[in-house]
């Protein structure tokens, strides 16, 4: 039976509002759903380096603010294909309000699966959140961040990638309390030599 | 392609997911003070469930012995009385944050100002300088917050009078303070545009034993004393024309043990008190026609506070009794009940690190 996926607005609405938790079913269900729909796999980048522009809707009312926090930044990510599907990667966010500053340093392993001129990719990363908070003199806290969450990369030509939306759910347990954070990233990936799949030939140049 | 487009639908799902949670819970903030720790603390605190978030950064730096906190009715300024900095400290609010930043230089007082009192329109502030045995007055600039000692202030009591409560009638025309020395309250009418206080006829009025908390019905009917040493609470009439005070035939009745800090609510229905040597507070209905407080037995008061609790407020939604405990140095959150005005829950909302002894909450 084919899996039926939330298709009209009443259903996308009633499925957002269960939170951020769903937003990680759906990235495991994005993962899953291409790894079953599609059956032609072929080449990914050994070497891909993200550059771009970052949105974080932070969870400020665990510090007593009244209103979630809207940080802009960037994030920059290098990543290294161990295998095909499989790689590891790092991620350096910085995040920026009129009230808080967030910075995010983190590592894990990532997940990929091409599909003609698309890459998807879902990842689980692990590091350090460092936020500075402007209340009073200000305060600042560094603590625990867990990342999880995944995108789309759409081929512009064999060095470069679109990175048309990369969508994380980002955990903190700043300032002794924990907060759940969404952060949206879009930008240019640069790609560096291919593992292509048995079978199948590379269409990334080499340098 | 119909994969493909399901798959650019979830990640379009994701961007909004972003988005989603855009909506807040409205909250509005409370502020402890703390004075043994010279800080303010303040917290998120949810209008739905009463439940508070410490503000990062808090507590906040405050003066010398912060002991009683008011705020404006615009939600803008905080006031926090120093008792041994004898002046009071005026802050300013960032209400995304909940934070406080103190407004320099601070305002003179009498010595030992431990209460602070500010009639509903905001134009006036009373400090009652336990010490020195007056009641300091200053004009408030409702732009800037910034005090102004009107002309006359401050405005002796009575020697050894030792004033350390006193509120303002709800129509601003009348200021009643206790002395816990000498067993009154005081009454003062307040000049108009002045702030300029005339003892009202026939002032002072016998109370009970160790007046400790002053406070006036809604409706300016009835002015209710918590005598902290008699274990009563003193019932006035209050003459809406002239301010004179006149003890109900039954009064006092009988309180908690050592009743020091009262809160009635809006619809002027109950009357809370929180008695500092049972440990507990007290809950009573109020008869709108007689002003008898008579003590809730369905449910049954009094209620369970922390270790000495020391004073009692409803919090701007009405739904919430907060009462500040010294010894356990927390604050107890209780809800209210409107139709029979019980206090259910009764749980440490917050621990704020040393003795609180005032809170003051926004109204947003």
């Amino acid at each position: 039976m084919k899996k039926q996926l939330p298709l009209n607005a009443n259903e996308v609405h009633a499925f957002l509002r269960r939170g951020t938790s769903n937003a990680i079913l759906l990235l495991i269900l994005l993962y899953v759903t291409t790894l079953s729909t599609f059956s032609v796999a072929q080449q990914i980048p050994r070497v891909q380096v993200f550059g771009g522009y970052s949105y974080t809707r932070f969870d400020s009312p665990t510090l007593g603010f009244a209103n979630r926090s809207n940080l802009n930044g960037f994030n920059i990510s290098p990543a290294f294909n161990l295998a095909y599907g499989f790689g590891v990667k790092v991620e350096l966010t910085g995040q920026y309000g009129s009230k808080v500053n967030l910075r995010d340093l983190t590592v894990g392993p990532q997940f990929l699966y091409p599909r003609g001129s698309m890459l998807f990719f879902a990842h689980a990363l692990f590091g350090d959140s460092r936020s500075f908070v402007r209340v009073g003199t200000g305060e600042g806290d560094t603590a625990r961040a867990i990342v999880l969450g995944g995108g789309l990369d759409f081929d512009i030509s064999s060095r470069f990638a679109f990175r048309a939306v990369q969508v994380d759910y980002v955990h903190t347990s700043l300032f002794s309390t924990t907060q759940n954070n969404v952060r949206i990233s879009t930008g240019l990936v640069y790609r560096w030599h291919t593992i292509r799949r048995k079978g199948h030939k590379p269409t990334l140049s080499s340098p | 392609m119909i994969a493909l487009k399901r798959i650019a639908l979830i990640c379009v799902l994701l961007v909004l997911a972003g988005l989603v949670g855009c909506s807040s819970s409205s909250t509005h903030i409370a502020y402890v003070t703390l004075p043994t720790s010279n800080s303010i603390a303040a917290f998120r605190v949810s209008n739905h469930s009463g439940k508070f978030t410490p503000v990062v950064g808090s507590p906040f730096a405050a003066g010398n012995s912060p002991n009683s906190i008011v705020l404006d009715p615009a939600n803008k300024f905080p006031y926090a009385a120093n008792q041994t900095g004898n002046d009071i400290s005026l802050f300013k609010i960032d209400h995304s944050t909940g934070g406080l930043t103190e407004v320099t230089p601070r305002t003179p007082a009498g010595i030992s100002p431990v209460a602070l009192a500010m009639d509903s329109a905001g134009t006036f502030l009373f400090a009652a300088n336990v010490s020195s045995s007056n009641i300091s007055v200053y004009s408030i600039n409702a732009g800037t917050g910034v005090l102004t000692e009107v002309s006359g202030s401050p405005f002796p009591v009575s020697p050894g009078a030792s004033p350390v409560a006193l509120t303002v009638s709800p129509s601003g025309k009348y200021l009643y303070v206790a002395s816990s020395t000498l067993g009154v309250v005081f009454g003062y009418s307040i000049g108009s545009g002045t702030g300029l206080l005339q003892q009202v006829l026939g002032s002072p009025f016998a109370v009970g034993s160790g007046p400790f908390s002053v406070a006036v019905d809604p409706t300016e009917h009835f002015v209710y004393v918590a005598n902290s040493l008699s274990d009563t609470i003193s019932v006035l009439s209050l003459d809406a024309s002239t301010g004179m005070l006149t003890s109900l035939p039954n009064s006092p009745f009988t309180a908690g043990t050592n009743p020091v800090s009262m809160a009635i609510d809006s619809a002027g229905k109950f009357l809370y008190v929180a008695n500092l040597g049972g440990n507990n507070v007290s809950a009573f209905s109020l008869d709108s026609t007689t002003g008898v407080p008579t003590e809730l037995t369905t449910p049954k008061s009094p209620f369970a506070a922390g270790t000495r609790p020391i004073f009692a407020t409803i919090d701007s939604t009405g739904k919430f009794l907060y009462v500040a405990n010294e010894n356990s140095r927390d604050i107890s959150g209780f809800n209210i009940d409107s139709s029979t005005g019980g206090l259910t829950n009764g749980s440490i909302a917050a621990s704020v690190g040393s003795a609180p002894t005032s809170v003051a909450t926004t109204t947003k």
